[in-house]
Formats: structure tokens, C-alpha cells, sequence
């Protein structure tokens, strides 16, 4: 399935296996899960929630420093 | 009795939008906001945070974690008559990141109708960090990082303005994920005077020092973002450009244990609990001596103090 991830304004196109889920997004990307939350649409999704072909999601970034 | 379903709340079995790993727990808005407030208000009687008519001051920088402290105590406190609060924000002068976090605190204080004062490096200490960190590294007179002088002169100045303004307490945002760095930077560095007094109360009592408090001591850094996120507080989600150290290396080091091993935070947290007794006497055996600096008159191990001492030369 194709889908398309926003982090920090940037937006990837990502290839992922048929029933991936948010966290393989996550991963894919190269970020540690335990520093973003996912939202797709308005919702905030869990990292297991299943992705659809087409779906977009959002990782928010929570971890900050200073 | 809700039959847990993955994705779906393990209390009441709507759509999930947080799975807490470390307990098994998959939860709904509404019963993880429940789940977050009823574990500060727990964290705050455990620790007899805040008394009878005491002054209340939140030490607001506006990033997420102190936003959501000012948002939920407010939302925790209003009720009681006998409790006044007030907000400072510290301006460090670090153009480009403080100013949008500035705004975020300012606006959130008018929302709650939350007296705020803002006071800067630049009026009370002379320069901005900006000015500091490009000077010292110039005339080679650079020790530690940003951070270190940051840190020291924020805390410095909050505890001097906050005992000014009549506080009783300062609260803190610091949050579980805070503490376990702190823990672990303190192993690091063979500082037991730091982590006797990371175990709570300080080890010597002064009328100088506004006792400090950590409602989200031990709620993950990731839930306060949620929080947040879930109670329409706004997320700065760029970092301080000042950021080096050791320090946050051994907070991706933690991430990523957790990740691999959920509630690894929590035991090195727990396990630290557990020894801070023998931490606090093995340092109180040694001897401590609370002076008070010779230049700006704050309390000190020092004759002049830290801050002074990296500020003031």
C-alpha cells in the first residue's frame, strides 16, 4: 500500500506491506515511536491502528528538549 | 466488564487513541484524560504538594509540559478559594524559539485569567544566552554547554522572583521522562548531592529556597503531549537551538529502551525511590552547608554561587 506521512511540514510518500500499521509508518521514517503521536484525519490513531492504501497521516512530535 | 479489544478502550470499548504499553491498557479521550488527572491529583496528595492557603507559582516556558501543568491545575485548583496562583515565564533571549513559546504562554494565561510576569536574562542578568553562548565561545572561555548556563540561571532567577512575588510553591512541568534523565545524568556524573535532592524534600531548609513541586513526575513525556494535543493546548514542535550535551543522548538512549521494553522508565524511577534513603545519608554524613552567595545574596554551597560564578565573571 502507498500512503502519505507529514512530519514537521515535510511530506513522505511511503511504501508499506498490505495491513501495515501506524507504527510501521513510524519506523519507516526513521523516528522512535516513543516521540510522536499519530493523527490521521482529526483522530489521534494508537500505533497498532491498521493503515489503508491512499490514507494520510500526521506524526506530531511530543518529545522536546530545552 | 469490557472485554479488552485491541484498538479499543479497555474501560469502556470505544475507539482507542492511546495503547499504554507498560500497563496493557488501551484507552478512549475521555478515559485517558480521566487516567492522566486522577494520577497527578494522586501524585500531589502523595506528596502533600499543596496546602491550605497557599500562593501557587507555575513556572510556564510554553512548551507543552508546563502548558498542560498550568492547564490542569488551574483545572484541578480553581475550586479552591484558599489557593492563589500566578505564572512566570522566563525569556532566555533565544530569538527564534522562546518568542513563539512566549506567545503560546501569554495567550494560555489570558484564556484562564492567570496573572503573568515574564522576566528576561537580558534585565536581570545583562545579556541574552544568545549573546552569552556566541561570546564565551569566542574568547574561549566556554565551559560545559548551553544548557548548563541556561539551567542554572533560569532556576536561579524563578526561585528569586517566585519568594519576591510570595510564593509558597513553584510548580514545575517536569515529567517522569525529565526525572529518569536527570536520574541517570546524575549516575553519569557521580553527583549524589543532586540525586539526594532529586529524591524530594531538600536536604537543608531555607526560607530562600521556594520549595519546588513535580505534579507529572511520573507521567511519560509522550502522555503530557497527548494531553496536550487532546485538550487543545498548543505544541511547539521545534526544538532549542542550543541544545548539546550528554543529556540528550541518553534521552533517545531511553526512548529507545522503552520502545523495546515498555515501563523501563518507570523502573529506574522506582528502583532510584528505593535507594534515594541511602543516597541522602550517605551525602548528609558528609557534611552540607547552605552559605549564602557573596554577589547576589541566593542561597549557596558556595561563597559565590553557580550562577554568579558563570554569569557575573
Amino acid at each position: 500500500m502507498k500512503i502519505v506521512a507529514e512530519l514537521q511540514g515535510r511530506k513522505h510518500t511511503l511504501v508499506l506491506p498490505d495491513k501495515a500499521k501506524a507504527i510501521d509508518a513510524v519506523q519507516k521514517l526513521g523516528v522512535n515511536p516513543e516521540t510522536v503521536l499519530v493523527r490521521r484525519g482529526r483522530e489521534i490513531i494508537t500505533d497498532d491502528e491498521p493503515l489503508a492504501n491512499n490514507d494520510k497521516i500526521e506524526l506530531i512530535k511530543v518529545v522536546s528538549g530545552g | 466488564m469490557i472485554m479488552s479489544k485491541p484498538g479499543y478502550c479497555t474501560k469502556c470499548g470505544k475507539k482507542a487513541v492511546y495503547h499504554r504499553k507498560y500497563e496493557g491498557t488501551y484507552l478512549c479521550r475521555g478515559h485517558f484524560i480521566q487516567s492522566i488527572e486522577d494520577k497527578v491529583r494522586k501524585t500531589m496528595r502523595k506528596g502533600k504538594m499543596i496546602g491550605h492557603g497557599e500562593t501557587v507559582a507555575f513556572a510556564v516556558s510554553g512548551g507543552k509540559d508546563s502548558t498542560a501543568a498550568l492547564y490542569m491545575l488551574h483545572k484541578i485548583l480553581r475550586k479552591r478559594r484558599d489557593v492563589a496562583m500566578f505564572a512566570i515565564t522566563i525569556d532566555e533571549g533565544i530569538a527564534g524559539y522562546r518568542d513563539d513559546s512566549l506567545k503560546i504562554a501569554k495567550k494560555l494565561c489570558k484564556k484562564l485569567r492567570i496573572k503573568h510576569h515574564v522576566f528576561s536574562f537580558s534585565d536581570e542578568l545583562g545579556r541574552p544566552l544568545s549573546d552569552v553562548v556566541k561570546g564565551l565561545k569566542k574568547s574561549g572561555k566556554w565551559e560545559g554547554t548551553a544548557c548548563t548556563y541556561c539551567g542554572l540561571a533560569r532556576r536561579w532567577l524563578l526561585n528569586r522572583k517566585a519568594r519576591e512575588l510570595g510564593a509558597h510553591k513553584i510548580v514545575f512541568g517536569m515529567n517522569l521522562d525529565d526525572e529518569v534523565q536527570g536520574i541517570m545524568m546524575d549516575y553519569i556524573r557521580g553527583d549524589l548531592m543532586r540525586l539526594a535532592r532529586m529524591a524530594g524534600e531538600p536536604l537543608v531548609q531555607s526560607r530562600l529556597f521556594v520549595p519546588r513541586i513535580k505534579p507529572f513526575r511520573e507521567i511519560p513525556e509522550r502522555e503530557i503531549g497527548l494531553y496536550a494535543l487532546l485538550n487543545g493546548l498548543e505544541i511547539q514542535e521545534n526544538e532549542c537551538p542550543f541544545i548539546e550535551g550528554p543529556r540528550f543522548k541518553v534521552r533517545d538512549f531511553l526512548n529507545t529502551l522503552e520502545a523495546e521494553s515498555p515501563g523501563t522508565k518507570f523502573s529506574v524511577l522506582n528502583t532510584f525511590l528505593r535507594l534515594a534513603p541511602g543516597i541522602r545519608e550517605v551525602v548528609k554524613k558528609g557534611g552540607f552547608e547552605l552559605l549564602r552567595c557573596q554577589k547576589c545574596g541566593e542561597p549557596s554551597s558556595q561563597k559565590i554561587c553557580k550562577t554568579c560564578e558563570l554569569w557575573r565573571k
